[in-house]
């Protein structure tokens, strides 16, 4: 915004002065004196055209004696007095010293940075087929750890710097001045760039929105001067399973079961055979052989179609620019049936300068996405269900309306179903229809020092929902006997007024800098629900909730929220000589949320460019070498509003039955929340370096963030419910790293290599006089990681009846050869739950990612990887045969299965898998924590360019065809389907197979 | 000058947006605040006692609860082996304290008591408004009902875990717990105060349909004068509810547990449960606790398949020649019921072939359109018989005569009647009367010193150890007992 408005000065200034003014023509060649397409031409500081196919700008009105500056992406930037025609030579440069970098509430170069902000272009996302932004963030930027989800449509989880909170939390997205919890409505190609505000002091800005990080998103906008640069861009591809986890088939789980235990279980495997065809005339059970082998995995899963078509068309004049672009999404879904997720975004962007004072613009992104949802149960169930029976089964008369086989065929009852039955019998959609605007008005008081800035930000989503459920039936535990459609309505009402006030002053070699601002919010969420039974299968267009046949079922449900909050914050920024650079920055955050409206968050940030001193300046080694050093306080209002007062619950669940109705009840929740957000302060101490001739850089930042405050629920006594209270304390410190290497072989080779890397330790540091904090799935303990695993630590296997019968434990419990033996941790000679201690921890302690690109001449190449270690993950799949001992099991646990004294120390055998000593949520042992660790090939891509083809007359400035492989490898040890769980605390229950996309992309610029 | 006004412009705009001072003092939405309730509104007086029976409903019949309230009689056992073994070993007498379903059922128990607490302070605040002597009396007749509910779950929380802690407020920090001597006083006193202030009528008689009365609470505490060996007291209250002519034995016991039987005169108190007669649409039910103990059904919606009748109980009532009572008590893999319901036999022979027939509701009676087992089905808590058989058995063990109670119950067994009835034959008609309802024949065994026949049994394992999760967390859990 900056750069418009010291245009606007410019334009001022030569008017007052009556300065003579001129056309700039020139072109821009880099060192090989190939064209530099793209490259900005800043006059005064702001951009005022951008070079075209052929390295070409043109400027008019330049006034006499101006500079004018050339600055490029991974280019050094080149200053030159403005001549009539110019001849500019760019050279390679791996810090981008004077990129404009998006900060809160204004913009910065990165030279003049205090605090560490990751730029990331939206060029840089394109590469990744994915319908969210941030999917394609992964392994890009030192610190930021994004866990992807296999749902179509569905956005994946993002935390930077750790985990600081217990009730999780994602970073603040602010596009273009509105805050999002996601950016899964966006497309790569609406972005321009993305900023990671990584440590305290660029974030605190933000205040009490600001812990979890702050990811900062512009839009795209036109330049000035710039002819309409029209652009195509699209790919289409596939999507494949991968890493899909082999399961046992027919054969090996009758092994497994029959083993276990004869009598208990050979009638499944028998009436199996009986109806589907095999044999069990060996007496020997090993030997049977099964009709029936089915592959739940195989048949539900599908090769899946991905494309996305973009067309934008930006550009600008004297007074107005502008930028336009449509884009069109289409994914379906890996399971076999009709799921897919699209999404058609309109984007528009238009700023123009009204008066010499005044400037006003808009943006908006228009977002209309539909989500016909797969029913994921039918993962699950896959998972659980043996071979032993088909999808089909014509002699199962009673299924309707197709005859799928039922699980009861070979005498299964409850918890086992047809999963191919469950995915067809399913339909339900959500249709999101997102409306981001942003209007603003900008006015010049003194030309290049003061100005002020009004924008409204405001934000409509509306998600509809219509779920429609069919009459079937496939057994006495999969059927529906009444039709149903439900329906919902859910809005979002979300607006932001900011306005700024910003000052900027040169004494001398001093330069100083002020912005003042005020922002009031309101967010405000409401839903509405209804369902009715009794719906005549067929067209949507009849599908009505009053419709149903039974007119009294019907019901509806209601609902929402409402925050507000109005905040004040400034920022004074402060260099001499750009040597010495000093930021500090403050806000006051109120809100409505808590009962303790205000909170204060401050930072300080400094820099010092220690190769800018003169003991520096003759050596060649270190061409840059800037120190920083920062503190700040950040808030975390992601923690759940507080009831403030004692209530009273009503409705159903509060009411008694009396004869065939109920008497409206309450109850009395005695206990209430007095909440308020948790707080973070954040110590960086880190620098950043250019070296080799500017073809090596190095950013190391060390961290020490702390979470005071932190909410955490310990348990009421004698109640289900916990209460949830600010007592906690998270310690994340850690270092991120990143180095990056580009150089030229020759004059059409450009290389370049890199890689970033992050270290985090994690540390619940105090629970307020707890010893430790039981939630539903992991425990906090002060001194671990904070949610661990908690239960046994398996010793080994017990190998013989005689060591069974030597160990009081054994004796106790009964166990037998096979079982797992547990360590007695307290040494009392008896295993119970005194002996239990924490087994680890999901959260990473490194994350990291190489890269990898090339370019000679018209070829492309990138590689990029991602992997992180430290973490573990609990394998509640296996842990949950627990509740059903005959769902099938996974090969690894056949194969490696023991089977008599000696064969393994690790595994249980066949038995011990029924057994509720190896197998219980009571008794959660380290054999079912495994690493989560992974490294994956994340990216590939090959392009190649065309650069101006005749076509007739016209010739095409450029085209380029690209081949791209997304995520063909991963690879990690533990058994399952994906080490990226949906569950934060770590719980494997994830049954998702993991996909691969290989694309085709066309990108044309006419 | 130009520039001014625009400063003043923005002032103001500054100015304007910050003056709201009320701009952040909103309520949160959809959230009740308590002194909201409106406390003048007498006619609403009920609302907190509805509020402790759907806790009754919603915690006191939790699913977990169930086979722990049943599995140590040596007549019924959790019936699956490959699922939740845990609740055969608890069956067997081998306990684990961090068992989740262990802490389920202390925390559900003591919701229902901080709901009971809840009402009885909101019940207080309706009070203050009070004006009439028949308001009053209503007042004092729901406080009864609302405490009688509270006793039910001490009661429970006593026979499960034996001392418990005895919480008077809902706010109390000193947990430590109480002599089951001393939570026993506790209950009587409350109980009391039921027989005292509730109307002296059948539950399908009271005012609101169903409702607890003065007749149940008799009924409470003569069980816990029973168990305390305090005959006397245990025959006069089961006398007034006897003597009241109130009650009668439901003449068909096959269907008493069915719907026909739903808040029969037999009934003193049942977790009701409604599907409002509608074939499709919500139910007010008791979740899974039906569903839990359902068989495999061919026909119809069958249930998890847990709680088996051990062959022991049913040799035991074949050699007594019973007959309805059996046929009603015990479900069968492979047959078919009376009312047509073919019952599956279970691939795995390890679990049980039989279930607990008084929690099947046939397909013919449930209401069309509906299929989850039980539907529409109430919960049978305390009955008639119950009364009649402390009764016959505080008079003999008295030295008195107990026939007359005793036969009534004989007779609509259709087995013949008996006389000089004996302490011995009076447990042995409740173990036939009450399998599998409540743990009546566990807490019979543990009463009158037979427990010790059960195998595993001991002193020390009569009753469960109080969950590890809350003694891991609550430090005056390990205090010592007291005895108030």
């Amino acid at each position: 915004m900056e750069k418009r408005i010291l245009t606007l000065l410019l334009v001022v200034a030569c008017t007052i002065f009556g300065m003579h003014a001129r056309v700039v023509k020139g072109t821009v060649v880099d060192q090989v004196n190939e064209p530099v397409i793209g490259a900005n031409v800043l006059v005064n500081g702001t951009i005022m055209a951008v070079t075209d196919f052929d390295g070409n700008f043109e400027i008019a009105n330049v006034p006499d004696g101006a500079t004018l500056k050339f600055t490029f992406m991974g280019m050094k930037a080149v200053e030159m007095k403005a001549g009539d025609f110019m001849n500019v030579q760019m050279e390679d440069d791996v810090r981008n010293l004077d990129e404009v970098v998006v900060i809160g509430y204004g913009s910065a170069q990165a030279k003049d940075l205090t605090a560490p902000i990751t730029v990331v272009k939206g060029e840089q996302l394109l590469a990744t087929p994915s319908a969210s932004p941030m999917a394609a963030m992964q392994g890009k930027v030192a610190g930021v750890n994004v866990v992807n989800s296999g749902t179509p449509g569905e956005g994946p989880k993002v935390n930077i710097r750790g985990n600081g909170s217990f009730t999780g939390g994602s970073p603040l997205y602010v596009v273009d001045g509105m805050f999002y919890d996601n950016i899964d409505f966006l497309n790569a190609n609406d972005i321009e760039d993305m900023s990671v505000l990584k440590d305290a002091s660029a974030a605190a800005i933000y205040g009490v929105r600001a812990a979890n990080g702050v990811v900062l998103i512009t839009t795209k906008h036109g330049n000035k001067n710039q002819a309409a640069k029209i652009t195509y861009n699209g790919y289409v591809g596939i999507q494949k399973a991968t890493n899909v986890l082999p399961m046992a088939n027919s054969s090996e789980y009758a092994t497994m079961l029959m083993e276990a235990n004869y009598d208990a279980y050979n009638s499944f495997m028998k009436a199996s055979i009986d109806r589907f065809g095999g044999s069990y005339a060996n007496s020997d059970f090993h030997q049977w052989t099964y009709g029936s082998d089915t592959d739940w995995y195989g048949e539900l899963l599908r090769t899946a179609m991905i494309t996305d078509h973009s067309l934008s068309i930006t550009g600008g004049g004297e007074k107005a620019t502008y930028s336009l672009g449509i884009n069109y999404l289409h994914q379906d879904g890996v399971m076999d049936v009709n799921n897919y997720y699209n999404r058609l975004n309109f984007r528009a962007a238009l700023d123009y300068e009204a008066t010499n004072w005044l400037k006003v613009g808009f943006n908006g992104v228009f977002s209309k996405g539909t989500q016909r949802t797969p029913n994921n149960a039918a993962w699950q169930q896959a998972f659980n269900a043996p071979g032993i029976y088909p999808v089909f089964d014509e002699k199962n008369t009673t299924s309707l309306p197709v005859h799928y086989a039922s699980p009861e065929s070979v005498g299964f009852s409850n918890n086992f179903y047809n999963p191919v039955a469950t995915a067809n019998y399913n339909n339900s959609k959500n249709e999101v229809n997102k409306y981001l605007t942003n209007f603003y008005a900008q006015i010049t008081f003194i030309p290049s020092k003061l100005n002020f800035k009004t924008s409204y930000a405001y934000d409509f989503t509306s998600v509809r929902n219509r779920t429609y459920t069919p009459e079937y039936y496939v057994s006495a535990n999969q059927n529906v006997s009444k039709s149903s459609i439900s329906k919902g309505e859910s809005s979002y009402n979300n607006w932001i007024w900011d306005n700024v006030l910003t000052y900027k002053e040169n004494f001398g070699d001093h330069n100083l800098g002020v912005m003042l601002g005020h922002s009031m919010r309101e967010d405000r969420y409401h839903y509405l629900y209804g369902i009715g039974y009794g719906i005549v299968e067929g067209d949507e267009a009849f599908q009505y909730i009053n419709s149903s046949q039974e007119s009294d079922s019907r019901k509806a449900d209601d609902g929402g929220t409402r925050y507000r909050s109005n905040s004040y914050f400034g920022r004074i920024n402060y260099d001499y000589l750009g040597k010495y650079l000093l930021m500090f920055t403050f806000r006051a955050d109120g809100t409505s949320k808590y009962q303790e409206t205000w909170g204060y968050y401050p930072s300080i940030g400094a820099a010092w460019v220690m190769s800018k001193e003169a003991f520096m300046e003759d050596q060649h080694a270190i061409d840059y070498w800037k120190w920083r050093a920062s503190w700040g306080r950040l808030g975390n209002n992601a923690v759940p509003a507080s009831d403030g007062f004692s209530s009273v619950s009503t409705g159903v669940g509060s009411s008694g039955v009396f004869g065939n109705a109920t008497i409206a009840g309450f109850q009395n929740n005695s206990h209430f929340t007095y909440l308020k957000w948790e707080v973070v302060d954040e110590t960086n101490i880190g620098f950043e370096m250019a070296t080799l001739r500017n073809r090596l850089s190095l950013d190391v930042d060390w961290f020490y963030r702390m979470t005071k405050k932190a909410v955490i629920a310990p348990r009421l006594p004698f109640e289900n419910d916990v209460l949830m209270q600010n007592i906690g304390k998270i310690l994340n410190t850690g270092v991120d790293v990143s180095i990056n290497w580009a150089d030229r072989v020759g004059d059409h080779f450009k290389y370049n290599i890199g890689a970033n890397f992050s270290y985090i330790h994690n540390e619940v540091k105090d629970l307020a006089g707890n010893p430790f904090i039981a939630g539903g799935k992991t425990y906090q303990f002060v001194g671990e990681k904070m949610n661990s695993f908690y239960g046994y630590q398996v010793e080994g296997i017990y190998q013989t009846e005689a060591e069974c019968a030597a160990d009081p434990t054994a004796v106790a419990n009964g166990l037998k050869p096979g079982d797992f033996k547990y360590k007695d941790l307290n040494g009392d000679g008896i295993v119970d739950g005194d002996d239990r201690t924490t087994l680890g921890s999901y959260l990473p302690n490194f994350i990291y990612g190489f890269n990898l690109g090339f370019q000679w001449k018209n070829l492309d190449f990138m590689l990029t990887t991602y992997g992180n270690a430290g973490g573990k993950m609990y394998n509640r799949k296996r842990a949950l045969r627990y509740a059903q001992y005959n769902y099938n099991f996974d090969q690894d646990q056949v194969k490696n299965r023991w089977t008599g004294a000696g064969s393994t120390n690790k595994y249980p055998s066949a038995e011990g898998w029924i057994r509720t000593w190896n197998v219980s949520d009571q008794r959660v042992n380290d054999f079912f924590v495994e690493d989560a660790s992974f490294f994956r090939i994340q990216n590939v891509t090959l392009g190649y360019t065309f650069r101006n083809i005749k076509m007739g007359s016209y010739t095409l400035p450029a085209l380029r065809l690209s081949a791209t492989a997304d995520r063909p490898l991963t690879l990690f040890s533990a058994n399952a389907f994906t080490p990226e769980l949906n569950d934060p605390e770590g719980w494997d229950t994830e049954v998702y197979p993991l996909t691969a996309t290989y694309t085709f992309g066309v990108t044309i610029d006419f | 000058m130009k520039f001014l006004k625009h400063i003043m412009i923005a002032g103001l705009l500054m100015i304007g947006a910050s003056a709201c001072n009320d701009w952040l003092d909103i309520l949160p939405e959809n959230t009740i605040p308590e002194e909201d309730v409106d406390y003048t509104k007498i006619s609403d007086m009920y609302m907190p006692v509805s509020g402790v029976y759907a806790k009754l409903r919603t915690g006191g019949m939790h699913w977990v609860i169930w086979p722990l309230t049943i599995v140590r009689d040596g007549d019924v056992w959790s019936g699956r082996v490959d699922d939740q073994g845990l609740l055969v070993d608890f069956g067997n007498f081998k306990y684990d304290a961090s068992f989740w379903g262990l802490n389920e059922m202390w925390n559900q128990y003591y919701g229902m008591v901080k709901v009971a607490n809840g009402a009885l302070t909101s019940l207080d605040n309706y009070a203050e408004h009070i004006t009439s002597e028949s308001d009053q009396a209503t007042y004092r007749a729901y406080c009864g009902e609302v405490r009688i509910l509270r006793a039910y779950a001490y009661y429970r929380l006593t026979q499960a875990f034996g001392d418990v802690t005895i919480l008077r407020t809902n706010e109390q920090s000193d947990l430590t717990r109480s002599t089951k001597a001393a939570v026993e006083r506790y209950m009587l006193e409350d109980l009391q105060y039921a027989i005292e202030n509730c109307p002296k009528v059948r539950p399908n008689e009271a005012p609101h349909y169903g409702a607890a009365t003065a007749y149940t609470a008799e009924l409470l505490a003569a069980k816990i004068r029973l168990n305390r060996g305090e005959y006397a007291e245990a025959e006069a209250l089961t006398n007034d509810i006897i003597n009241s002519n109130k009650f009668e034995l439901y003449s068909d016991f096959y269907n008493l547990f069915k719907i026909p039987g739903k808040l029969c005169n037999e009934s003193l108190l049942e977790c009701q449960c409604t599907d409002f007669g509608m074939s499709s649409g919500d139910m007010v039910d008791a979740d899974m606790w039906f569903v839990f103990q359902g068989p495999p059904m061919a026909n119809m919606e069958g249930g998890w398949t847990f709680v088996g009748i051990t062959d022991k109980f049913i040799n035991w009532a074949q050699a007594r020649n019973e007959t309805i009572r059996l046929e009603t008590s015990v479900i069968v893999g492979g047959t078919t019921t009376r009312d047509g319901d073919v019952v599956n036999v279970q691939g795995n022979t390890n679990n049980t072939n039989t279930w607990n027939g008084k929690a099947y509701t046939p397909s013919t009676q449930l209401t069309p359109g509906r299929t989850k087992y039980g539907a529409n089905n109430n919960i049978r808590i305390f009955r008639y018989a119950d009364a009649l058989l402390i009764n016959a058995e505080a008079k003999v063990r008295q030295g008195k005569n107990g026939d007359a109670p005793f036969n009534l119950v004989r007779k609509r067994a259709q087995m013949p009647e008996l006389s000089n009835v004996t302490a011995d034959q009076i447990l042995d008609e409740r173990r036939m009367e009450f399998v599998c309802e409540w743990g009546e024949r566990y807490n019979d065994l543990c009463r009158t010193g037979k427990a010790s026949e059960l195998p595993g049994y001991s002193e020390n394992v009569r009753y469960y150890p109080v969950p590890l999760a809350q003694v891991q967390t609550i430090p005056t859990l390990s205090n010592e007992l007291k005895d108030e």
